[in-house]
């Protein structure tokens, strides 16, 4: 690799997870085109250096969201039980079942969270009365610096989510991606979690879920240190600034943005689903 | 109720305080690992290795100082941070006395293992 491809894969890296950190998203989706159509990487070779980074972006974004009271733990623990007995069954039966098909229905349930997530920006869910039950213990705070007010939150719906968390799971492991494009808008939209809140527990959840992918990609020697080395330090400073536009940005824009890029994945997962690129 | 209140906010904030620590602590010790052998790699010039080398192959490597290894267990140290943090916080929220979540954060671990277990296979 000469030093202009170095620079490019960082600099591919540190786009993907500016974005993948703000949103809560691994930022596999973003990097593994860009080191394919851009640096004409192996497209496996590109899964493998992007579940690395993915893992990578989580512990970096993670460490300022947790900090920043963003992420619920209990809930991403919670979550993480279903979501990843669902990705061991995805994986397990992803060769079993015609997956342009599940292509096609993903595709379909990112658009219409797009959809419902614009719909619904601006509306915040009321606080919960100090009386409400919680029987999962997962009531949590967080005080939003770009609004300067303590946002108090009671996700709801808990075993409906957990079954959607564990279908999402399943999707995951049968198509190979992080997973976060489908928590957040699930813990947005159904559990009534802020969407900063859901940004900053799916950011946490998708590292625990890359390590499994990042495992597989090991053990058939496909992670490519002249890949993961570039692409690292490009992460580094990318799930940083992330995190801080999450911190700092107002919740509607960062929804909006959020709606573009999930919707954009609908798209090219339908499409994708009827043979046509993307 | 408000002292018992007070009391699980405290022991949150440790709590978070905690698993912000062991991300960041695990990402430091990858990027210095990685660093070093980099910096050996330069030194010695030799190239990066197309594939990242099995455990057995790196732990031979790191006895010889070899930049490669050095390299690929900056990249294994990363990979096994979030294993560390969600360690961590089971400890934690069993020394909370949430004994729920502590469990819970156990079977994420148990689950992460057998994942990763059926991945090798």
């Amino acid at each position: 690799m000469d030093v202009s491809q170095f620079i490019g894969v960082m600099l591919a890296a540190m786009f993907a997870a500016t974005f993948g950190s703000m949103l809560g998203l691994g930022g596999g989706v973003f990097l593994v085109p860009l080191l394919t159509l851009f640096f004409d990487i192996d497209p496996r070779i590109a899964v493998g250096a992007s579940a690395v980074c993915v893992v990578t972006n989580s512990v970096v974004g993670s460490s300022v969201h947790i900090r920043s009271g963003f992420t619920n733990l209990r809930l991403s623990m919670l979550l993480q039980v279903t979501t990843a007995v669902g990705a061991i069954i995805g994986a397990l039966i992803a060769l079993r079942v015609d997956a342009s098909a599940i292509s096609l229905v993903l595709g379909l349930v990112l658009l219409y969270s797009a959809a419902s997530m614009l719909r619904q920006r601006r509306l915040s869910p009321p606080p919960p009365d100090d009386d409400d039950p919680d029987p999962f213990g997962l009531r949590a705070s967080f005080r939003d610096p770009a609004t300067k007010q303590d946002v108090v939150y009671q996700p709801v719906r808990v075993k409906p989510g957990l079954a959607i968390s564990g279908g999402a799971g399943v999707l995951s492991g049968m198509l190979g991606i992080g997973g976060g494009a489908i928590q957040v808008p699930l813990m947005n939209l159904m559990m009534k979690v802020p969407v900063k809140a859901a940004a900053g527990t799916s950011s946490f959840m998708v590292g625990m879920t890359a390590v499994a992918t990042a495992a597989v990609f090991y053990s058939h020697d496909e992670i490519d240190p002249t890949i993961v080395v570039p692409a690292m330090i490009g992460i580094f400073s990318g799930a940083k600034l992330g995190s801080q536009i999450t911190r700092r940005v107002q919740t509607q824009r960062l929804v909006l943005v959020f709606v573009i890029v999930i919707a954009y994945l609908g798209v090219s997962m339908v499409l994708d689903a009827f043979g046509i690129g993307f | 109720m408000s002292s018992d209140r007070t009391m699980r906010t405290i022991d949150g904030e440790r709590l978070r305080e905690l698993a912000a620590r062991v991300l960041e602590t695990g990402f430091r010790v990858a990027v210095a690992i990685m660093a070093v052998g980099l910096i050996l790699a330069v030194i010695r010039q030799e190239a990066l290795p197309s594939t990242l080398e099995q455990p057995a192959d790196i732990a031979d490597g790191i006895l010889q100082g070899d930049p490669e290894a050095i390299v690929g267990l900056g990249i294994i140290s990363i990979i096994l941070t979030p294993f560390a943090s969600t360690l961590v916080i089971a400890a934690a929220f069993y020394r909370q006395g949430n004994r729920r979540y502590a469990a819970i954060s156990g079977l994420v671990l148990a689950i992460l293992l057998v994942s990763i277990g059926l991945s090798l296979v």
